[in-house]
């Protein structure tokens, strides 16, 4: 006997509610059947029940402009991308120059695209006299100089970026006056860079 | 400028620069180190040594090949007389 009742075999309109006879509730859980695709998604208009049919990948589900039904959309970008490096120089560099030179194995390339690249670096100094560092971007220039102690301390730098487009940084050394030289990484005591690229 | 680079074993510490110097300027008394050239030393076994005389009028640091050429600041003199040669040095 049908959930009609009264033996009949016709389906009378009815209400999917807790009434006797009314049908009992809708069982969506695994029984009740569809025109319906693999992960289509079902919502009211108002008056009806309608499909939305399974977005792409990656897509996600957003109320329309008219908040009158969900949608699927493309998101546009997402957050900021995040990449560190980190550089070490476990041997002692020294320099008599009193003009910028080059520290060895203390250069990083920037990825290609668009953001900002920060860079922090320690060192141990040793001198007679102070000394400077500094970080010469090969698409933004030089960094501030950092006057460095002459003692043997450590010294923390951090330099910025405005764009990262390749740029490759170099990190440079000089003295401040005429005699002696600077060491940086002295006593083997490592000196450290770390980059954190947003992009 | 004129670069000599080489590698050679020194004993290392906290005087390793200077004395080393003091060895390029007994050799080459027209060498004054900041002023007329400089020594730039990777302290690493054997030692790494840059030695560099302003004899072209212009102070040049070297990056990966390519000569990165910059004008002298208020310290730095030409290098006048006859250059050190990398044997010469080696053998300090």
């Amino acid at each position: 006997m049908g959930f009609s009742g009264g033996g009949s075999n016709v389906l009378k309109p009815h209400k999917h509610s807790s009434a006797v006879q009314d049908g009992s509730p809708l069982n969506m859980n695994n029984v009740t059947e569809a025109t319906l695709s693999a992960g289509d998604v079902i919502f009211s208009d108002g008056a009806a029940l309608q499909r939305l049919a399974i977005g792409t990948p990656a897509q996600q589900i957003k109320v329309n402009a008219g908040a009158t039904a969900p949608e699927y959309f493309t998101p546009s970008g997402g957050g900021a991308g995040l990449l560190r490096n980190t550089a070490t120089l476990a041997t002692a560099f020294s320099t008599s120059s009193t003009t910028f030179v080059d520290i060895p194995s203390l250069t990083h390339t920037c990825q290609a695209g668009s953001g900002n690249c920060i860079c922090t670096f320690s060192t141990t100094i040793q001198g007679s006299q102070n000394g400077f560092v500094t970080w010469n971007w090969s698409v933004d220039g030089a960094s501030a100089d950092v006057r460095t102690d002459y003692n043997y301390n450590m010294i923390t730098f951090t330099a910025i970026s405005a764009t990262l487009s390749s740029q490759i940084a170099v990190a440079q050394l000089k003295r401040a006056g005429a005699s002696g030289s600077i060491t940086v990484s002295y006593a083997n005591e490592n000196s450290v860079a770390y980059w954190l690229e947003i992009s | 400028m004129t670069i000599i680079y080489f590698k050679k074993e020194l004993p290392c510490g906290k005087n390793c620069h200077e004395n080393f110097s003091k060895q390029v300027t007994m050799l080459c008394p027209n060498f004054k180190d900041s002023v007329t050239g400089h020594i730039s030393i990777l302290h690493s076994s054997p030692h790494e040594i840059i030695v560099s005389c302003y004899d072209k009028g212009n102070h040049e640091n070297h990056r990966k090949g390519k000569i990165i050429s910059t004008k002298f600041n208020n310290t730095q003199q030409t290098f006048q007389g006859t250059l050190p040669t990398k044997s010469e040095l080696e053998d300090l």
